[in-house]
């Protein structure tokens, strides 16, 4: 497992709160109700813990952290 | 000498119209050129505040001054990362419209400022916090420029973003696609705008409003309704028509309103209505009021954080339209009711009565009532 898939596992079952979310990887957890715009202002403050990104609000769109897969893509984007 | 104030009757719009026909033609043959639009830019603001009046010079000092400012923090902030440097030049950039919206309340009212400062400033403000935030895409003049005095959204939004505004200047597009991703829908949005304007808010204003006296409370009841959709047609179809315009030039800019009596809350009801102010909030005020308090450890979780920055960006809202205590009130107001509705759908009520069959109808007839209530104060009407 790559660090950045780790971070993306972390943060996502955090913010959803359940470990359902970790067996399907493209799961869209806008779609199943997990993920609101409030959620991307809490996902900044939990990747921000564990990485050394310094990120703002007009960083990350919600599209980024609608799936486990799409957040690895962002960190990888932008580590 | 002639003003031409804008998409208020149906001569500006084709004096508009005969204004962006280069664009048009150059969209047609696959092009798009910045200076061209900046030159349809200074026309239209040249029609817009007359060429040598007070307002123009007003105009012409604030833009100078605003400049130096972004250009000057730009030079200084490669140079020192200072957190001061920052407040005290996004204090200065604050000072011009401080200054019209006290002066509005005074005698002064009639010759400080000018029509688009409100808007204008918005832009200018994103400027400096992507220049802190070292995320500026490019400082060409041509860009900033054309960015700051893009004509067609220049009075009264909807606000541009300076990315996106890029991005679309920047981008070719072939002639089928200019034609029918730019143009077609561009004429459909002017002519739907056209509509809205003067049919449904012209009709609703002259046998509803006009016919309201203050202090009875039938006319008020009924002044808060027909307020509440002439304030939507007025502005829903003035943006539209300024955003078509946009499109003809090929710049397409996010619309402003997305049928905002449907939605079944508060906070639902600020991503439908006025789009671009409500996301510029959330983006430069809301979101960092949590995040950099949520950093520092000021509040103990994003619940409490998120409440106090809605009540804080709300009345900062109701601020921006003008020191009057309507509009404060009505920023007050607003936030106090997206904390409540916050409270509302994360409990335990919400969960059951939200699978109920009839839970769309009965949430949007009551919050359209919260949403007029809101409208009633906002105009003035109880106040006057």
């Amino acid at each position: 497992m790559t660090e950045n898939e780790k971070i993306a596992r972390e943060v996502l079952t955090t913010i959803c709160d359940t470990e359902e979310i970790l067996e399907d990887y493209d799961l869209d957890l806008i779609d199943e109700g997990f993920i609101d715009s409030f959620a991307v202002l809490n996902a900044i403050l939990e990747i921000e813990k564990r990485t050394d990104l310094k990120l703002q609000a007009t960083d990350i769109k919600k599209a980024d952290i609608s799936s486990i897969n799409n957040l690895i893509h962002f960190l990888d984007a932008k580590r | 000498m002639l003003t031409i104030e804008q998409y208020n009757g149906i001569f500006p719009i084709y004096v508009y119209m005969l204004l962006v026909l280069p664009a048009v033609v150059l969209g047609l043959c696959g092009r798009k050129s910045k200076l061209l639009n900046l030159i349809i830019s200074l026309v239209m603001l040249a029609l817009l505040l007359g060429t040598l009046s007070l307002q123009m010079w007003e105009f012409v000092i604030f833009l100078v001054c605003e400049l130096t400012l972004v250009y000057g923090y730009c030079f200084a902030r490669a140079a020192c990362k200072s957190e001061w440097l920052y407040r005290a030049v996004f204090a200065l950039s604050l000072l011009p419209l401080i200054l019209v919206k006290g002066c509005a309340r005074t005698d002064l009212g009639a010759y400080v400022g000018f029509i688009g400062i409100s808007y204008i400033s918005f832009k200018v403000w994103e400027l400096i916090i992507n220049i802190h935030d070292e995320r500026l895409p490019s400082t060409a003049p041509i860009d900033i420029l054309g960015f700051l005095l893009f004509a067609p959204v220049f009075s009264s939004g909807p606000i541009a973003r300076y990315g996106a505004f890029l991005d679309e200047s920047t981008r070719r597009i072939s002639p089928s696609k200019y034609a029918t991703e730019y143009f077609i829908p561009g004429v459909k949005k002017i002519v739907i705008g056209m509509f809205y304007k003067f049919t449904m808010a012209f009709l609703i204003n002259t046998y509803i409003m006009d016919g309201c006296r203050e202090g009875f409370f039938t006319d008020t009841v009924v002044y808060m309704y027909a307020y509440t959709l002439y304030l939507f047609f007025d502005f829903a179809g003035y943006s539209l028509m300024a955003v078509g315009t946009g499109y003809l030039m090929g710049i397409r800019i996010g619309d402003n309103f997305n049928r905002p009596f449907l939605a079944r809350n508060i906070k639902e009801f600020w991503e439908r209505w006025h789009i671009s102010l409500s996301s510029w909030f959330n983006d430069y005020l809301f979101s960092r009021i949590v995040l950099s308090g949520m950093r520092s450890g000021l509040f103990k979780d994003t619940k409490q954080a998120s409440r106090i920055a809605y009540v804080t960006t709300m009345c900062t809202m109701g601020l921006w339209h003008g020191f009057y205590l309507h509009y404060i009130l009505y920023g007050l107001y607003h936030g106090i009711l997206l904390v409540a509705t916050d409270i509302w759908v994360k409990s335990k009520a919400f969960r059951s009565v939200k699978k109920m069959r009839y839970y769309d109808w009965v949430s949007r007839t009551i919050c359209f009532q919260f949403i007029a209530f809101g409208m009633l104060m906002f105009s003035g009407f109880l106040f006057e």
